[in-house]
């Protein structure tokens, strides 16, 4: 599966991708989410509530797991792309539905 | 479970390391959050009592208020009728509050003597409790709120990361140490022991825990994030707090200009309270005219059957002239499903379901926790000295002594201060101000660190142990200076009672022979814990 060993060493790379990227990746989620159920981030209604909610277990998971990947760039690199991915999904949601 | 040791090893040095950044803040955080359980309590015991005529039976409130609104116009814009006063709110009629409240505020207090007429008394609140509530919000750090939310996130996301490491650590030999704690062996595998089991038996509490910090550190920040993401048109303004005063602005009666409607009386609200929400006990009805010059009332109280969203209890938005409900989004029972299950996430937080019982567990998982990290920290040093030992230092070198004066410093001087500043809040003027209360706090805090540093290890412990034990039995001692014993109420008195046991607890601990360690242990290993 994997050649060398993980070790703990290369923390900082791949912990600041946990850190930024997780976060990035959790709100891009709330917007995505947000956008299909029609909330308009009014702090009073349950819905955006529940999106804010969301945010902080996908964020401490990500920040949590990140260490498995093997190197910083690859924390950077994957953690950035599935973000790519997921704020295009976004844009595109956000304007099909405008 | 397999996990493979490569993995275990990495997140075995990131649980280390995590845990020694963010250990001591949390000791703090947990311990004075169990303290913060019984936040009413104390501050009812740490007020001083005020000379007032007793509190006026239901019917004659809308005499009291005729005469507070007559002598003092001022007190039309907000006021509180107090259904059951207690000692910090000890009168029927409370007004005159600052806008914006965050913990408890002067105010003054209006009462009817026997002749009827009006006594009012202008009073500042103790904030002693609130000061460990505070100290809890911002993991023992005495620094601006807005800051002091920030870095209580930072050290809740590694608290987080600590908590999937640990239990990740823990996992592969999950059945063969379960219950082994062995104590006999070495200090080593005590602290490890004692670490691991801890922490995997309260492992839900602290994953609660660890989600609902982070939330309560950066709600602020993700709402605006998601406003901007899904606001587009900005309809409303992104509002201070999620959880607090954001009813209160909504339910305003519209009454034609010109036309005046008397408001229900006290005693009429409470009935139609009671009729369209049974099971709900009302404890304070909180007026408020300065928004637009409508009168909004809200209801405070709780429901033994359900959950509270804020840990003083839920609250409903009510017709000042029907006594019809308008808001019931966090009443307690009679929210929406989406809401009640909100609310059941704050309500784990604040242990505000189930009662006494539920309280005192909560304190009890909180202190339990708080000694988790102490035991995360003696692990650390005592592993590390024993690697230090074997490559042959005879001394701890200069780093783990460090270490270990701040561990024991920090977080004795945590019990301490608190202790000190319980013991001391009834004696000093007003029940103790916040700026009074945070220098004695910090000054013992501080000098409890530096007695650390001066004195060998066991020895600190001993003597920090046996002064926090003293100071918690002054505690009863200073409340019946203040409080004369006729005006000692039963809340009071089971405070004292607490102080004197957990007062023994501490100085039990601080005479046996094994000062410092959790449990007897019989045999000494060679030379290893003997500092």
């Amino acid at each position: 599966m994997r050649s060398a060993p993980l070790s703990s060493r290369n923390w900082f790379p791949k912990a600041s991708a946990g850190l930024v990227l997780g976060l990035t990746l959790a709100l891009s989620c709330v917007g995505i989410l947000g956008l299909l159920c029609h909330t308009n981030g009014d702090p009073r209604s349950p819905a955006s509530q529940y999106l804010m909610w969301l945010v902080a277990p996908m964020w401490t998971a990500v920040l949590g797991s990140c260490f498995m990947f093997r190197t910083g760039w690859r924390a950077w690199g994957i953690l950035g792309g599935i973000n790519v991915l997921l704020w295009a999904l976004y844009i595109g949601v956000r304007s099909i539905m405008s | 479970m397999k996990i493979r040791a490569d993995i275990v090893r990495m997140y075995r040095e990131i649980h280390s390391w995590v845990g020694i950044v963010c250990g001591l803040f949390l000791f703090v955080a947990f311990y004075a959050g169990a303290i913060t359980m019984f936040e009413r309590p104390l501050q009812d015991w740490a007020s001083p009592p005020v000379s007032l005529p007793p509190p006026v039976s239901l019917e004659r409130f809308p005499e009291l208020l005729e005469k507070t609104f007559a002598e003092h116009p001022e007190a039309r814009n907000a006021y509180t009728v107090v259904l059951h006063p207690t000692p910090s709110q000890p009168a029927s009629l409370v007004w005159g509050m600052p806008q914006r409240m965050h913990g408890p505020a002067a105010a003054s207090y209006s009462a009817l003597a026997e002749d009827g007429s009006l006594v009012t008394r202008r009073q500042p609140p103790s904030e002693a409790a609130h000061f460990i509530n505070m100290l809890h919000q911002q993991v023992g750090l005495w620094m601006p709120h807005e800051v002091g939310r920030f870095f209580m996130g930072v050290v809740a996301l590694l608290y987080s990361v600590a908590l999937i490491s640990g239990t990740l650590v823990v996992l592969p030999g999950l059945v063969k140490n379960l219950f082994a704690i062995r104590l006999g062996q070495n200090a080593k595998r005590m602290w490890l022991d004692l670490h691991s089991m801890l922490g995997l038996f309260s492992l839900p509490f602290h994953i609660i825990m660890a989600l609902t910090s982070v939330v309560f550190a950066f709600h602020d920040e993700i709402y605006v994030a998601e406003h901007a993401l899904l606001g587009g048109k900005a309809v409303h303004q992104v509002q201070g707090h999620p959880h607090a005063d954001r009813a209160s602005g909504l339910h305003q009666q519209q009454v034609p200009a010109g036309e005046f409607r008397a408001p229900l009386e006290p005693a009429q609200i409470v009935a139609t309270i009671t009729k369209q929400a049974p099971g709900f006990m009302p404890e304070t009805l909180v007026y408020d005219n300065s928004h637009g010059g409508h009168l909004a009332l809200r209801v405070t109280g709780h429901d033994p059957r359900y959950g509270a969203r804020g840990a003083g209890g839920g609250f409903a938005g009510v017709d000042p002239y029907s006594g019809k409900l308008l808001s019931t989004d966090y009443l307690p029972g009679h929210q929406t499903l989406p809401m009640a299950v909100l609310t059941s996430f704050f309500v784990l937080h604040f242990g505000s379901f189930g009662g006494e019982g539920v309280r005192w567990g909560y304190a009890v998982l909180g202190l339990a926790g708080a000694f988790m990290f102490y035991a995360g920290n003696q692990l650390w040093i005592v592993s590390r000295r024993r690697r230090e030992r074997g490559s042959g230092c005879v001394e701890d070198t200069r780093s783990t002594r460090l270490l270990c004066s701040l561990t024991v410093g920090c977080s004795l001087g945590c019990v301490a201060g608190v202790s000190t500043v319980l013991a001391a809040a009834p004696l000093l003027p007003a029940g103790g101000e916040m700026s009074h209360v945070q220098i004695i706090y910090f000054a013992v805090f501080l000098s409890c660190v530096a007695v650390c540093f001066c004195l060998k290890e066991r020895q600190a412990i001993r003597t920090l142990l046996f002064v926090s034990a003293i100071l918690t039995f002054l505690m009863p001692i200073s409340a019946s200076v203040a409080t004369p014993l006729s005006q000692v109420t039963a809340s009071s008195l089971i405070v004292d009672c607490t102080a004197i046991l957990y007062g023994a607890l501490l100085l039990l601990w601080a005479i046996r022979p094994q000062a410092g360690q959790p449990l007897f242990r019989k045999e000494q290993p060679s030379g290893l814990s003997k500092v």
